[in-house]
């Protein structure tokens, strides 16, 4: 019987140790430390708009805004009658075209820029293909940030897909 | 955060002495232990042979006194009665001790017998009590078995209870991860209350670890365990450890 | 019988713990908003213009972990941790109580010194003093939120962080643009630039004194870059076709942008010092919104080269690309986690466009938002919170959302539309 309550003792001093091995450490004082603030104040910088120039524009009869569908590029039938007529005029009258791609607000800011773009030169690329000299071709896309309609439905972002010719 | 020396030479010295300990513990320090056998108690029971009674020593036929001649045949006649009588008698003083030794042997036989039927009843009793005994023991055991299971079930469903509570108290941190673990002691008085909360296992995540911490000590009081056996209290309440893992995150 | 006790012990000894008896296992919580008391801060009679309290108890509570008790319930208002009677917090199921004093230290400088009191343990858990000017009692409120979410989460807080993001006005048919910078609690906007033109896509410096933007200014769209205290600007693209998506590398030094002059959208990096220019992509299809990872050897961009837009890993030294996201048909913009491991993005699975945030190790993608038309997501710098673009009705405003979907608040918002988040990194 000894033996056995040796055992007993020893285990249970085994216990006991892993468990003093075990509790939680004792919390450590900080010294209250301090913390200064920067000065971080902001200052309002100026725009330099002395590049942009007035387009002038001059009416036509044929339209000048053309339509997309969403997340595409493709020319739809009733705008490429309007662009023959306008690449036409552009042969016999030529001028500077200024060419602005639009995006519907669905979708990321930037890649809607690249949309906007797309639109742009397949409307160009349309042009050229036609005939017009593409050095009168200026492309420059404004993604979703100059809405012709507002509001979030279908209506209005059929409106927004769309390539102004100017 | 600490001396990283003194770390590890703790970490050996408390290995060396673990594996010590368990060694120890690995080792069969029990020598076989015998199968005592108890001796049934029992009568020494010793055989006394009954000596048999001395034979009454036959009277040996003394040399008839010299008596005159007279009627030598009465004398032959009483002569040959006297010798028959006295055949006759030894004939049956031999019967009587044949039959003696006989009835001797009889009544040896049957106290041997008897003796023995004694000592075969005094076994089988002896084995009696010893069954009995055995069964006592069987059924107290029995018996011990099923308070413990009782037991077992009673503490069982105040675990549910402490596990449930612990539970509703748990705001988990949004460091907190599935696989995460924490282990901690919970020391409770019988009133229920929670009177001490340590840490046994770190997840690693101190705001984790903390939020285990904080829902032990939020549970507070375990009223019902008022209600629970003292005995049943001391043996599995007095320290309860609980482990936290969630399964229910997201992430 | 003993033998077969002690065997058991062993097993249980070499089990990964060791129990001094049958463990209760609990894998559920209940996670409520913790309970925190922000008593008013002793002001000891000083004119401070701004309630500290309360705006610790605002970033306390707009974190989502916590749930502030109202100060009329309060029936003390403790200075120092050794006024405080635990019991009087207790009976309100007060866990944390915030308690603080603010002195004058002369020189126009104050000192704040406050305790986080653990009312369940009934100990003080931190004591610490910040100081600053009269007219920096904000800050010193947010790193008292700061240091105390920190604290009891272990996550640094970015209470002391701010937002740039546009804003667009719109009156009778013109724009109005701002480029703004604000607290990260929208409060103290400050104007960093207005103009007629649209400004877009506000990028800032990993050392958070500097932004880039994309504003039209010019008639077309350009990159540019300003410091934010001098208001010194500095035009660094001006090509035809897109200049767009500007993103600031780890170390400062490079520039990741978006050029269309070579033919169409591609990614190019710009060497801030030499002024050089490099380019990365090279496909016919939209590359676009740059983003780098922390150790600045590879970009994440957003590319439709597979047809619909999706989100691409670039290595830099390679060029070599590879494709990350599979689900949605929408997959763009992506916003890269402090951890390196979660992205958030605008995802879209049948045809809402969400915030979703995306395991970039186990490919797991969970939507975040409830709203519709989410753009531009911004990671807070300490990954607990991602700032998003949306629509409140016909009005653009900012929304949060933890990145585990669990909180969500709308950010007050000024005038007109506000678009486009970006989250400084930490400025302290």
């Amino acid at each position: 019987m000894k033996v056995s309550s040796i055992k007993s003792g020893l285990s249970a001093l085994f216990f006991a140790a892993l468990l003093a091995g075990c509790s939680s450490n004792p919390v450590v004082e900080e010294q209250p430390t301090s913390t200064d603030i920067e000065d971080t104040s902001v200052q309002t910088g100026q725009v330099d708009t002395s590049a942009i120039e007035d387009v002038a524009v001059e009416t036509v009869t044929a339209d000048t805004i053309f339509y997309f569908d969403f997340d595409k590029a493709l020319l739809k039938p009733e705008s490429r009658a309007a662009l023959l007529e306008h690449s036409a005029m552009l042969q016999s009258n030529p001028r500077n075209v200024r060419l602005e791609g639009h995006a519907d607000e669905r979708g990321t800011r930037e890649y809607n820029m690249a949309l906007g773009e797309r639109r742009a030169q397949a409307v160009k690329e349309f042009l050229v293909l036609q005939g017009v000299s593409p050095s009168l071709i200026e492309v420059i896309s404004y993604g979703e940030e100059r809405a012709a309609a507002y509001g979030s439905n279908d209506d209005a972002w059929g409106l927004n897909r769309r390539v102004e010719l100017k | 955060m600490g001396n990283s020396l003194s770390y590890s030479v703790a970490i050996l010295l408390s290995l060396v002495l673990h594996i010590a300990l368990v060694g120890a513990l690995f080792i069969d320090w029990q020598p076989e232990s015998k199968r005592v056998i108890m001796q049934p108690q029992y009568i020494e029971a010793k055989l006394v042979e009954l000596a048999p009674k001395k034979k009454a020593p036959a009277s040996k036929p003394k040399a008839p006194p010299k008596k005159p001649k007279i009627d030598l045949a009465k004398k032959k006649r009483e002569e040959k009665k006297r010798l028959a009588k006295i055949a006759a008698q030894k004939k049956a003083a031999e019967k009587k001790r044949l039959e003696q030794e006989r009835l001797t042997k009889a009544e040896a036989e049957r106290k041997e017998r008897e003796r023995q039927e004694e000592l075969r009843r005094q076994q089988q009793e002896a084995e009696r009590l010893r069954k009995e005994s055995e069964f006592a023991e069987a059924l107290a055991a029995e018996q011990a078995l099923i308070n413990a299971q009782e037991d077992e079930q009673a503490a069982n469903s105040y675990r549910q209870l402490i596990q449930q509570r612990l539970s509703e108290n748990w705001s988990r941190p949004p460091s907190a991860r599935l696989g995460m673990e924490t282990l901690i002691r919970i020391r409770l008085v019988p009133t229920g209350r929670v009177v001490g909360v340590t840490v046994l296992k770190s997840s690693g995540d101190s705001a984790f670890d903390r939020s285990v911490e904080q829902a032990a000590l939020k549970a507070e009081q375990f009223e019902e365990l008022q209600a629970m056996d003292p005995a049943l209290f001391e043996k599995k309440f007095r320290q309860v450890d609980v482990a936290f893992s969630p399964e229910d995150l997201r992430l | 019988m003993s033998q077969k006790i002690f065997a058991l012990l062993l097993l249980m000894l070499f089990s990964s713990a060791s129990y001094s008896e049958l463990v209760i296992r609990v894998t559920q919580g209940n996670d409520k908003p913790t309970k925190i008391a922000v008593a008013p801060i002793d002001q000891t009679g000083i004119q401070t213009g701004e309630d500290i309290s309360r705006i610790v108890e605002a970033d306390l509570q707009r974190s989502g972990l916590f749930e502030t008790i109202e100060r009329r319930d309060m029936l003390a208002f403790p200075g120092r941790a050794q006024d405080v009677y635990y019991r009087d917090w207790r009976l309100l199921g007060t866990e944390y109580l915030v308690a603080g004093q603010l002195r004058s230290v002369g020189g126009g400088r104050y000192q704040l010194e406050f305790s986080l009191l653990n009312v369940t343990a009934q100990k003080t858990e931190l004591t610490h003093k910040v100081s600053g000017s009269i007219s920096q009692m904000r800050d010193l409120a947010h790193l008292v939120s700061d240091k105390i979410y920190e604290e009891i989460t272990g996550i640094r807080g970015a209470f002391s962080t701010r937002l740039a993001y546009v804003t667009a006005i719109r009156k009778d048919n013109k724009y109005t643009y701002r480029l703004n910078v604000a607290d990260a609690d929208g409060a103290r906007e400050k104007l960093v630039l207005e103009s007629g033109e649209p400004i877009m896509s506000p990028s800032w410096s990993g050392n958070g004194k500097e932004l880039a933007y994309v504003s039209f200014e010019t008639g077309r769209p350009a990159i540019f870059r300003q410091n934010l205290v001098t208001a010194e600007r500095q035009q660094l693209t001006n090509f035809t076709g897109l200049n767009g998506a500007p993103s600031w590398s780890p170390d400062g030094t490079q520039m990741a942008l978006v050029l269309s002059k070579d033919g169409n959208p591609e990614i190019y990096l710009l060497d801030l010092q030499s002024n050089k220019f490099s380019r990365l992509t090279r496909h016919f299809a939209i590359d676009t919104e740059p983003t780098w990872m922390p150790d600045g050897k590879s970009l994440l961009f957003t590319s439709d080269r597979g047809g619909t837009p999706q989100i691409y890993k670039l290595n830099i030294a390679t060029k070599a690309t590879e494709r990350l996201t599979f689900t949605g048909n929408y997959n763009a913009r992506p916003s890269l986690a402090p951890d390196g491991r979660t992205l958030a993005m605008v995802h879209r699975q049948t045809d809402t466009f969400h915030i979703a945030s995306f395991d970039l190790k186990t490919g797991r993608m969970i939507e975040l938002t409830e709203t519709r038309l989410d753009e531009s997501p911004t990671v807070a710098p300490n990954g607990a919170m991602l700032m998003y673009a949306t629509k409140q009705g016909d009005r653009g405003v900012l929304a949060a959302v933890s990145l585990d979907a669990g909180v969500r608040y709308v950010l007050p918002s000024s005038i007109g539309d506000v678009r486009e988040p970006a989250w400084s990194p930490f400025l302290r």
